[in-house]
């Protein structure tokens, strides 16, 4: 049996909506044990989606974060100590939303993340635009360790100094190079993209069937269910778990 | 209409890869401004002043409104994302149409529209803020929930009477066009000279 086919093939929308779902969720509630419910729910949906060793990473982090929070939380009065809470409660909370957001880049290709969005009857501009934003982020990275790189190697460097004291020529150092090599990453992209035939205004169709199966219908139940009963609490003014 | 076809596709993705920009631009003075109570309500200022280059590149790479909205609607999404009270895309979802329809007047040629379109972008974040003054005690409460100190939100409470909402509001315009004066001034001649623009 191959790697790929011990694992459940998720729909991608299913994968946003389960993004978007799981996210409003955890903010529902607020003590230790729900959130750990929520990320739990999260880490099985990745683990039979594909990503074990995603889920397993989150999960530990999720565990390292609470203890030092726990620990933190007595000497809040201290800056560092607060800061450390403050940075421990927020990475934490973005945990499911990091968790799976990369699920989701990592196991959608873009061919059938447009084929879905082509299903979805969106514009081909908001299809086009939203395909190339997420995945740019770690190249945009990459360019700006090149740009500081090359900053130092000229004795420019970008310190606090340095932004307060002229932060007009530093806002220059690092917009026009960054602007020029991102407008050469989105030619390439453009290019590459034209070659598949993106600009065909023909019907698209894609390798991969894309499309709702059982695991999507049962993972999505679940998590509206779970949110329609947490919304009524709410409603309700009952008491938040 | 092939090459029309194309010219927009190419459009589409440099707008993509922009807004990728603009919403880094917008996490990095997130994440800086977040824990300091001055700097917290300073944040949209700051996103104005320099994210104004990247919106005028935006527009100038896409020449088109649909960018325009993602990147108005995108932060409100991730500010529902990571926990807030989930009315910022009440007022991203009005900024980003304004912004739209003002860039589109001139065609999203006339650098005087694009640079009025991006002031009132710029209230896209506002969704954020706005609670501070409209949902005062929840808003509090559920900062202070949400692993915020209680100095933060005392502090944030005393330097926020009813009048700093339009100040912050104006502020925010007038960082942008400066960032836009920035943009007209110092990047266009670069980039020109470049052959990029």
């Amino acid at each position: 049996m191959k790697q790929s086919e011990r694992f459940l093939k998720f729909d991608p929308r299913t994968k946003l909506l389960l993004l978007l779902e799981l996210d409003v969720l955890l903010f529902l509630g607020r003590s230790l044990f729900y959130e750990t419910a929520v990320l739990l729910f999260c880490g099985i949906v990745v683990t039979i989606g594909g990503k074990p060793e995603t889920a397993l990473k989150y999960l530990a982090v999720f565990g390292i974060m609470a203890a030092v929070q726990q620990i933190a939380d007595k000497r809040t009065e201290q800056f560092f100590f607060f800061l450390l809470y403050f940075l421990c409660v927020c990475v934490r909370k973005l945990l499911p939303c990091l968790m799976l957001g990369k699920w989701l880049i990592d196991t959608t290709p873009v061919s059938a993340y447009t084929a879905a969005m082509w299903k979805m009857k969106l514009p081909r501009s908001v299809i086009v635009t939203s395909s190339v934003i997420f995945r740019c982020f770690p190249t945009i990275r990459e360019e700006w360790n090149a740009i500081r790189n090359a900053m130092k190697l000229r004795g420019i460097g970008i310190s606090l100094r340095a932004v307060l004291c002229s932060p007009l020529k530093t806002m220059e150092y690092v917009f026009v190079p960054m602007f020029i090599s991102v407008l050469n990453i989105s030619d390439e992209l453009a290019a590459a993209a034209c070659c598949r035939g993106l600009d065909d205004p023909c019907q698209h169709t894609c390798m991969e069937p894309v499309q709702f199966r059982i695991c999507d219908y049962l993972v999505t139940a679940a998590a509206t269910g779970w949110l329609a009963v947490m919304c009524m609490l709410h409603l309700k003014g009952g008491v938040s778990p | 209409m092939k090459n029309s076809s194309s010219r927009s596709s190419r459009g589409a993705v440099a707008a993509g890869v922009f807004i990728a920009l603009y919403l880094v631009t917008y996490i990095i003075v997130g994440a800086i401004c977040m824990p300091v109570a001055v700097l917290f309500l300073l944040m949209p200022m700051a996103v104005a002043l320099l994210a104004a280059p990247t919106y005028h590149m935006m527009i100038a790479k896409s020449h088109s409104g649909v960018p325009i909205f993602i990147a108005a609607v995108l932060p409100s999404i991730i500010l529902i994302a990571t926990g807030h009270i989930p009315i910022a895309p009440l007022i991203s979802v009005p900024a980003g149409i304004i912004a739209l329809l003002i860039a589109k007047q001139g065609q999203y040629r006339s650098f005087r529209r694009n640079a009025v379109s991006h002031m009132f972008f710029s209230w896209n974040l506002f969704g954020g803020f706005v609670p501070i003054w409209f949902m005062r005690d929840y808003f509090f409460r559920v900062t202070e929930e949400e692993g915020m100190s209680r100095e933060f939100c005392d502090t944030v409470r005393s330097m926020t009477p009813w009048w700093v909402l339009p100040a912050m509001l104006l502020a925010t315009m007038a960082f942008s066009l400066l960032g836009s004066l920035f943009t007209g001034k110092v990047l266009n001649k670069h980039l020109k000279k470049a052959g990029v623009l």
